[in-house]
């Protein structure tokens, strides 16, 4: 059977050579397209005589309000420039000049007609500017009339205000806006960067385009970044958020086959597992939280820990995953990939929430965006308490952030600074026999008092984060220049026992102290992640060229004492270090399309760490005599990482995508000694997939549309780590190979249905030395890691109007799926489903909601785990045999929920305007 | 646009036939098994025969026990240390020290692998050769070849002065006899073993008892004790003279009796220990 698999695996990878085969020698064959009627072609000076047409179609306006009217007597025109993003909605707006009918000068007046005119312009939906056919971002000029009040209610019975709502050329340039992430995405555009295409625009009768139909200026946007794999997800959160969940990390299981589980409670990161890998809580997926890398290195409780408390989940707008290292920008600790938050907040105004469910959860948001501003510019705060479930799971945490982005399309900036901070109890594991036997002590003998019971109370931590993230971008019309500067000050406190009474070494005769594990870190990171990306016309398309630098240093305390069980004090250091961690890396990066149905992203990486370590736990005593109870040590390592994707365009909207690459994730440094090569973790990757992605000819449009994607994958790791509760941390394991499938889908219909669903199949195997990269099932199962994992995610809004006014009602539903866990010994944790939904209604600035997680209250094991311990009396003997452990997963929760979403900005009159007259 | 018109149906093919090969093998393959075995104590005394036993000495006696009792368990049977592979591989890190695999220390329980387990105690008298069988457990199956039997202090109801081993360790009773010059010497003795062990866990230890044998379902791990080295090496001379010598002695701690006692207790050669498949155990 192992053979039949490998050699089955191997042929869908020697199936996508052959279709890259084919594919080369069709491409000979293929016939350029003519050019479009109309089209003008402009000689590039940077490539003469190679400029191809360009098919290029301005933005739409579609049918929408009419412009509001101007206070008092006076009207104005408001010229605007409108970024008009690929979903056919306003993203920025810049007030190019304001124009009062004459009278004397009032700023106030101005002011207040430049807001009007900036608030309804962000309110119109475009059909936006195709170049090629697909979706790009467009700025067109745009002006807004605004008639005077008293006029436009004396002509408010006829008036065709939007004969005149805005006029003028319109001028579509392309410049997509990164969202706070530098691997953000524009739709996909076959424009050369900087060759202006000009076509006509639709020039119909529809008043309101009447004024786009004069001449349009499309180019491709020099920072669009094709999909790197087929396992490269950019979900928009979108009405996905309606879903119950719990914090930032929760939204992973946006993309499919993450399985989070949580040993601690709410405060504490829970552990991931995806693509074959239990990737802890962050040691195997690189983080990034506005373009700042989150992981961090030589943590106590874990190498790369992921705390995501600083993301307020209200102003996460999107997320993109790439599962597998095949970005070259993807850096430290992308084994099994990269997530990325991007913040946002769709809806301008004052939004605050406030919540209560079952265990005396209290939940507080509130999140603000000035009406004024684009979505990258808000300010948010979120407080969280409660006693969570059973005993020892009480959690308060808060945080608060702020952002603001400004300049123009030719130098735009954003400032992020963020604040975060928590504590909580955990129960942490139980032992499965003792549960079964009702003998976990000081709980009562109730099944369910057992269930969720905890052996130590002395169990919990704390957690507290602050810093600044920074971003500058220079654009000219075929080139990006990026920094992002990050710096983060960090806390992190773990008090654990996984052993109970088992790993005292005292030879006193006195009994076992106890094994609680008390871990501090505390560190400072700084870094910069800069990049630089041209693009050149060449065969017809943009092919594109990107250098980036990513620097990182990190000062950290690490540090975990053991702590006796009687009055919580620390009788004995296990490790107490400081690691200084040097990041440099670079990478080049190229982006051609070279055919209709073929194109090439591909690049280099090199990553070089620096290490300098100061030991602190030496005897003070040794074999020769006296010492010093502290040690340093230094070391360093390079690692270079090609990676590569090959795309095809197999029909419309549909993709074959192959895509290989080499990654690596530095040391822990507690794996490291003097002047050593720093081993890594060395990853080869290999995926290829099926992607079906079709976009909707029009924002809110009420029509189906949706993605589909399936693919194959494996991933090897050339020193994995495993997590060693002895040490309450992570270990190095040896070679690993995962291998799997996974299949999502995503449909929308307009504005009023959105489902998501995924199912992922994975096998770990820990492979023996010697073996190939296509031993695929060679060696044991990975224990812990799921087989099967399926997800579901679905929202509805369903707009009543009653009397005029419009309730908004919506559902949400999520279902996750989690087939049997392989276990130690031949054994199997049980599968287990969770469904979560929600109800919602919203009448003008109220709503209300309803969330009910884990509907069927069902008793699952979120974790488990199966190692030694002892949680018997200290003075017993302690068992020495490995026996499964769990942590329990949360019952049947609710939590009520009234937001109030209140917009202070002037309301826009919905009386119609008639334009100034023309002078 | 170009067309490859064959190839979404045969990338699918492969996705499918893929997804079937994996959803076709069955979990978990982590190797190892976990089966359930029992635990028995045999005493090493034949049937029928004393507990005789000749001290060491220039002028040796002749013990004859009446009377010997132990405190059994825990007991803790390992894996072999080497020709590790799938699952002990995995294990290894995990309950063994994370570094310096190549020194395993002072303990030798570090860097092994406890396949199965004995933690409740049992008062079992060595001088009925009836086997008695202790308690089922779980085990993991596969070779052992090494036991530790922790002489642990009794507890709970086996700590009692009324208990079988006097709320010691272990409880023995006997006669030793000699000519010595013509002159027959008889000292009647008695003793429990309380404090002579030091409460140290590693001073408690019978270690490493060899055993060879594969753990498999329904085996039988066999422990067998033999009091008669207990009392080799004990000079009862030094009792000749004890005031009590004229009836039974209670030999109190501390004493030469208990420490040869202790040593002789820790002697690999007052165990054995085998495996009996289910198969062949009558």
């Amino acid at each position: 059977m192992k053979d039949w698999l490998t050699h089955t695996f191997a042929l869908l990878l020697v199936a996508a050579s052959a279709v890259a085969g084919s594919a080369e020698v069709r491409a000979q064959d293929e016939v350029p397209e003519a050019p479009a009627e109309g089209d003008e072609r402009e000689v590039s000076p940077d490539a003469p005589g190679e400029h191809p047409p360009v098919e290029a179609v301005p933005p739409q306006l579609l049918p929408g309000p009419a412009p509001p009217a101007a206070p008092g007597a006076r009207g104005a025109r408001v010229q605007l420039l409108l970024q008009v993003e690929v979903d056919g909605h306003v993203g920025e707006v810049e007030v190019r000049a304001v124009e009062l009918e004459p009278g004397p000068e009032d700023d106030a007046l101005r002011t207040t007609v430049t807001d009007i005119a900036r608030a309804y312009a962000e309110g119109l939906t475009f059909e936006p500017a195709r170049v090629r056919g697909e979706a790009v971002v467009a700025r067109v000029g745009f002006e807004v009339v605004l008639a005077p009040a008293a006029q436009a209610d004396s002509d408010a019975s006829g008036g065709d205000a939007t004969d005149e709502q805005s006029g003028g050329n319109t001028e579509a340039e392309g410049d997509t806006e990164t969202e706070g992430d530098t691997d953000s995405e524009g739709a996909e555009g076959d424009s050369a960067e900087g060759d202006t295409a000009e076509g006509e625009g639709t020039d119909d009768d529809t008043p309101n385009q009447r004024a786009f139909g004069a001449r349009g200026q499309a180019d491709a946007p020099v920072d669009e970044r094709p999909a790197v794999a087929a396992s490269d997800f950019d979900v928009d959160i979108g009405q996905l958020r309606q879903v119950p969940r719990t914090g930032a990390q929760s939204m992973l299981t946006l993309v499919p086959g993450v399985l989070l589980t949580q040993h601690a409670s709410e405060g504490h990161a829970l552990s991931m597992f995806l693509r074959g890998f239990d990737a802890a809580e962050g040691e195997d997926l690189e983080v990034l939280v506005d373009g700042m890398p989150i992981n961090e290195v030589s943590n106590a409780h874990g190498h790369g820990y992921v705390d995501t408390l600083l993301a307020i989940p209200q102003v996460v707008r999107s997320l993109r995953v790439v599962q597998g290292p095949f970005d070259p920008s993807q850096g430290d600790f992308a084994t099994a990939g990269t997530a990325s938050y991007r913040l946002g907040v769709e809806e301008p105004g004052l939004h605050l929430s406030l919540g209560y469910g079952r265990f005396d959860e209290l939940r507080f948001a509130g999140w603000w965006r000035p009406r004024s501003a684009s979505p990258g510019t808000f300010a948010a705060i979120t407080y969280n308490q409660g006693d969570g479930f059973g005993v020892n799971r009480s959690f308060r945490n808060g945080s608060a952030m702020g952002r603001y982005e400004g300049g123009d399309r030719r130098l735009h900036f954003s400032v992020m600074a963020f604040a975060a901070t928590g504590t909580w109890q955990t129960a942490g594991v139980l032992r499965a026999d003792d549960v079964a036997l009702r003998r976990v002590p000081g709980c009562g003998d109730g099944r369910d008092a057992q269930f969720f019971c905890t052996y130590d109370p002395n169990q919990g931590g704390s957690t507290s984060q602050g810093g600044v993230v920074s971003r500058v971008q220079h654009r000219r019309p075929n080139e990006l220049f990026e920094l992002t500067a990050f710096g983060r000050l960090r806390s992190l406190r773990v008090a654990e026992n996984f052993t109970g009474f088992a790993t005292d070494p005292r030879t006193d005769g006195g009994p076992q102290r106890g094994d609680n594990l008390d871990q501090r870190y505390d560190a400072t990171m700084l870094g910069l992640r800069g990049r630089y990306r041209v693009s050149r016309p060449w065969l017809g398309f943009a092919q594109r060229f990107e250098a980036g630098v990513q620097l990182r240093y990190d000062d950290a305390d690490t540090r975990a004492d053991r702590r006796r069980r009687a009055r919580s004090v620390p009788y004995r250091t296990e490790f107490d270090r400081r690691v200084r961690e040097t990041l440099v890396g670079a990478y080049l990066r190229t982006d051609l399309r070279l055919a209709d149905w073929f194109s090439f992203v591909g690049g280099v990486r090199l990553d070089f760490f620096g290490f300098n370590v100061d030991d602190f736990n030496f005897a003070e005593e040794d074999e020769v005599g006296e010492r010093l109870g502290r040690g340093s040590f230094s070391a360093s390592g390079v690692a270079a990482s090609p990676r590569g994707t090959l795309r095809f365009t197999l029909l419309d909207d549909f993709d074959l995508v192959v895509a290989a690459g080499l990654g690596a994730r530095s040391s822990d440094a507690a794996a490291l000694s003097e002047a050593e090569l720093a081993p890594f973790a060395r990853v080869t990757a290999l995926e290829t997939g099926l992607v079906y992605d079709r976009e909707p000819s029009r924002p809110g449009a009420r029509e189906w549309f949706g993605e589909a994607r399936a693919s194959a994958f494996t991933t090897r790791v050339s020193q994995d780590l495993v997590f060693d509760p002895t040490a309450g941390r992570n270990s190095v394991l040896g070679p690993s190979i995962r291998s799997g499938v996974l299949g999502q889908g995503r449909i929308r219909y307009g504005r009023y249905f959105d489902l998501l669903a995924s199912v992922t199949y994975t096998r770990s195997h820990l492979q023996p030395d010697g073996s190939n990269v296509l031993a695929l099932f060679d060696g044991p199962r990975l224990p812990f890691i799921p087989g099967w994992v399926a997800r579901l995610d679905a929202a509805g809004n369903v707009p009543v109007t009653i009397q005029r006014d419009v309730l908004k009602l919506s559902a949400a539903l999520g279902v996750q799926v989690v087939g049997q866990r392989p276990l130690p010994l031949g054994e199997v944790a049980d599968p287990f489903a969770l469904v979560d939904v929600a109800l919602g209604a919203r009448w003008r600035m109220v709503e209300v909601g309803a969330a009910l997680q884990n509907l069927f209250d069902a008793r699952y094991r979120s974790a488990e785990l199966n190692y030694v311990s002892n949680f018997r009396d200290p003075e017993l003997p302690p068992s020495m045999m490995a026996a499964r452990h769990y942590s329990a997963g949360a019952p049947r929760t609710f939590m009520l929920t009234l937001t109030l979403h209140l917009d202070f900005a002037p309301a826009p009159t919905t009386t119609p305007a008639t334009p100034l007259p023309a002078r | 646009m170009g067309r490859l018109p064959n190839l979404p149906a045969m990338s699918l093919g492969a996705l499918a036939l893929t997804l079937v090969g994996f959803a076709s093998c069955g979990l978990p393959g982590t190797g190892g098994e976990i089966v359930e075995v029992e635990w028995r104590f045999r005493s090493m005394v034949p049937e029928g025969a004393t507990a005789h036993v000749t001290t060491v000495g220039e002028h040796p006696w002749e013990v004859e026990l009446t009377e010997a009792k132990l405190i059994v368990g825990p007991v803790y049977a390992f894996a072999p240390p080497v020709a590790r592979g799938g699952l002990a591989q995995f294990f290894g890190p995990l309950v063994g020290p994370s570094v310096a695999r190549a020194h395993a220390g002072d303990d030798n329980t570090d860097g092994v692998r406890v396949v199965s387990e004995l933690l409740d105690q049992v008062a079992v008298d060595l001088l009925d050769a009836r086997p008695r069988m202790l308690q089922p457990a779980i085990a993991e199956a596969g070779p052992i070849d090494a036991m530790n039997i922790l002489l642990d202090e009794a507890r709970f109801e086996l700590a009692d002065e009324d208990g079988p081993t006097r709320g010691g360790h272990a409880w023995v009773r006997g006669v030793a006899r000699r000519t010595l010059d013509g002159v027959p010497q008889e000292v009647r003795f008695a003793a429990a073993l309380r404090d002579t062990i030091p409460d140290d866990r590693i001073a408690r230890r019978v270690e490493s008892l060899p055993i060879e044998g594969v753990l498999s379902q329904g085996a039988t791990i066999e422990i067998g004790a033999d009091p008669r080295p207990w009392v080799r090496q004990v000079r009862f001379d030094d009792l000749v003279d004890h005031p009590d010598a004229a009836d039974e002695i209670l030999v109190q701690e501390p004493s030469q009796f208990h420490n040869a006692w202790y040593l002789g207790l820790r002697d690999p050669a007052s165990w054995t220990a085998r495996v009996v498949p289910a198969d062949l155990d009558p």
